[in-house]
């Protein structure tokens, strides 16, 4: 109950702080239009191509879009809520008393899953109102739903130890702005937009080596019943999601003791 | 009457690692940030920067204790060793009976510190009462209960009209004032205050030394560290002063010291237009054998101002502006007084003396281990 009492304290003073949120929210409808860009391109040079593979494109992209946003959100959150500690000096503000920033972090997840889910409707509607969408899902097994979804969690929040234990261990306190080109490809790679039978063969290979492009199409599967082989889908999802967990694990334990040997969480102090 | 010591600490060092340089090409380029993350981990590849180096102090139960030294001396370093944010490489302490190490959450329960840009821990755009409540509830999640509502801390703080105000809206000085209330809201033994006058005009610094002396320090009974890289910020304020110089205690002085230092010397301060090497010999031929130092600093078109310690002669001043008319000195103004604490200062670290003084001060230290 005290951890839900902090991270309360720590989501209200955020949206106190409105000017993150409304920033946050023009950059999401700036991303929305780029996807419509994006979706709308390949639907003028590929549509008979795609008819091939896919029977409804527009489910096919916005599951793929969808699901690729979540999963960004929860692998970013802990590196961004890293970055935004440091640069605001949160974690000046925090430390000095006896705190963990885990009540922190948790509440820069929740807010940016809420500004997703934000994105998310916006995404729904443009492509209600722009290319006359018709919701055509269904749930084909709840199971295998709930069992994806786990390991989904591992998979990205393995990832996002990875991430965050760079912010620590080579000092890279300011990202990259080729960070958000290597989130582009690996949109485009995962199979967000196109199926990966249209990838050349060469580069396809780097999407297998992405939990993403497994998590996508197994959602695909489940909620639009496309074919693909689950089982291989899901054996190679388990190792991934154990491997990312293992080693994030141990990269940000690594990270942390760092940290307090240094005190590099600490920008002004 | 003999005080507590609070603060216990003996020979600590701290060593920096040199961050590494990361190119674009490291960051996203044939796989080198991969080679980077290996290297850091391994710990190769870097150079080492010594911050601390075998310091030691101790602080009395509600003493005010200052540390003064030049950027880079190793203060805040100290400052956040002695808070618990940062683990010493050697030596030991405590801080009321708690190891630096081992019980570093439990010190922050008994140490607040003022960083030097604390100001910037505040949330611009809410308000002076929405940031303070902010730090109280930090507070409450640890188990410290606050001893002051924000009301009556705005009151101490003379910020009572600001209430309501964003902190973006404060003036620095205000800023640096709002800094103090962490102190004022709760009770810790121990308060470190790490440059709290940077950049204040003489005003906000006289307010801000009331609050320190009279709140802080007798109201609440607490031990201040304090620590400036002015002498004069500090000199009235505490009981004694320790000197930090490239990461080590060189001295550690009372005010009855400088009392001493200042009957042995004397100061010339002059401002003159010329050449540097010309007036300085010319300056040296003058005072001859009782110039202990020059100390100077230029300005564009060939202003000098020399500070001269000089070993105390009755020199007046009509004696001297003689002797720099017989020499052709032409200067826009010369005064004569007593060397202040930041004359101290310089004289420990131009003439080496502080070296011997600081083997002195270590020596006491390993007496007391005894």
């Amino acid at each position: 109950m005290r951890i839900i009492e902090r991270v309360l304290v720590f989501l209200k003073i955020d949206f106190q702080n409105w000017i993150y949120t409304l920033s946050s929210l023009v950059t999401i409808c700036i991303e929305v239009l780029i996807d419509n860009i994006i979706f709308l391109l390949i639907l003028l040079s590929y549509k008979n191509v795609l008819s091939m593979y896919i029977e409804n494109y527009t489910n096919y992209v916005l599951i793929g879009l969808l699901v690729y946003d979540i999963l960004m959100t929860i692998e970013k959150a802990l590196y961004s809520a890293l970055q935004r500690g440091y640069w605001n000096c949160i974690f000046d503000a925090i430390l000095f008393a006896p705190n963990s920033f885990l009540p922190y972090v948790i509440s820069h997840l929740i807010e940016n899953l809420l500004l997703s889910t934000i994105r998310a409707i916006i995404l729904v509607l443009s492509f209600f109102l722009l290319f006359g969408l018709t919701l055509k899902f269904k749930v084909i097994d709840l199971v295998l739903a709930f069992l994806v979804t786990i390991l989904s969690i591992i998979a990205m929040v393995g990832l996002g130890l990875i991430e965050a234990s760079t912010f620590i261990l080579t000092n890279s306190k300011r990202g990259s702005p080729l960070s958000h080109l290597l989130d582009f490809v690996i949109k485009i790679l995962s199979g967000a937009y196109i199926p990966l039978q249209l990838i050349p063969a060469y580069i396809r290979l780097v999407s297998y080596f992405l939990p993403h492009t497994y998590i996508i199409e197994l959602y695909r599967y489940i909620f639009l019943g496309t074919s693909i082989n689950v089982n291989l889908f899901l054996q190679v999802l388990t190792v991934q999601s154990l491997t990312l967990i293992i080693l994030g694990y141990m990269l940000f334990k690594l990270a942390l003791r760092r940290a307090r040997e240094n005190a590099s969480l600490l920008l002004w102090i | 009457m003999i005080r507590r010591k609070v603060i216990e600490v003996y020979n600590i060092s701290k060593k920096f690692r040199k961050s590494p340089k990361l190119e674009p090409s490291v960051i996203l380029g044939r796989g080198h940030w991969i080679v980077a993350l290996i290297n850091a981990i391994k710990e190769k590849n870097y150079e080492y920067v010594t911050v601390l180096n075998k310091v030691s102090l101790t602080a009395h139960e509600n003493e005010i204790l200052g540390i003064v030294g030049p950027n880079g001396a190793g203060k805040t370093t100290l400052f956040k060793i002695l808070s618990g944010m940062l683990f010493p490489d050697e030596g030991y302490g405590n801080i009321l009976g708690l190891d630096l190490v081992k019980d570093f959450q439990e010190i922050k329960r008994v140490v607040n510190i003022i960083g030097t840009c604390e100001w910037l821990t505040f949330y611009e755009d809410l308000s002076v009462k929405e940031n303070l409540e902010f730090i109280q509830k930090i507070y409450t999640f640890s188990g410290i209960k606050p001893i002051r509502d924000v009301d009556s801390v705005l009151e101490i703080l003379n910020l009572k009209e600001r209430i309501s105000e964003k902190v973006r809206k404060l003036s620095s000085g205000m800023r640096q004032k709002l800094a103090l209330a962490k102190c004022l809201i709760i009770y810790t033994p121990v308060i470190l205050l790490d440059e709290p006058f940077r950049g204040l005009d003489i005003l906000s610094v006289k307010e801000l030394k009331e609050i320190i002396k009279n709140t802080l320090s007798k109201e609440d009974n607490e031990t201040i560290l304090i620590s400036s890289h002015k002498l004069s910020y500090i000199e009235d304020l505490c009981e004694r002063i320790l000197i930090m110089n490239k990461g080590r205690i060189i001295s550690s002085i009372s005010v009855e010291k400088i009392k001493e230092f200042s009957k042995k010397f004397m100061v010339v301060e002059l401002e003159v237009y010329g050449i540097y090497s010309e007036i300085l010999n010319k300056l040296k031929k003058i005072f001859g054998q009782s110039i202990v130092y020059v100390f100077s600093f230029k300005y564009p078109y060939t202003r000098i101002v020399f500070r001269v310690l000089l070993a105390r002669k009755e020199y007046s001043i009509s004696e001297l502006l003689d002797k720099l008319s017989k020499y052709n000195i032409r200067y826009l103004y010369i005064e004569v007084e007593d060397p202040v604490l930041e004359d101290y200062f310089t004289y420990l670290i131009k003439t080496g003396i502080g070296e011997e003084e600081y083997e002195d001060y270590r020596e006491s230290f390993s007496l007391s281990e005894n």
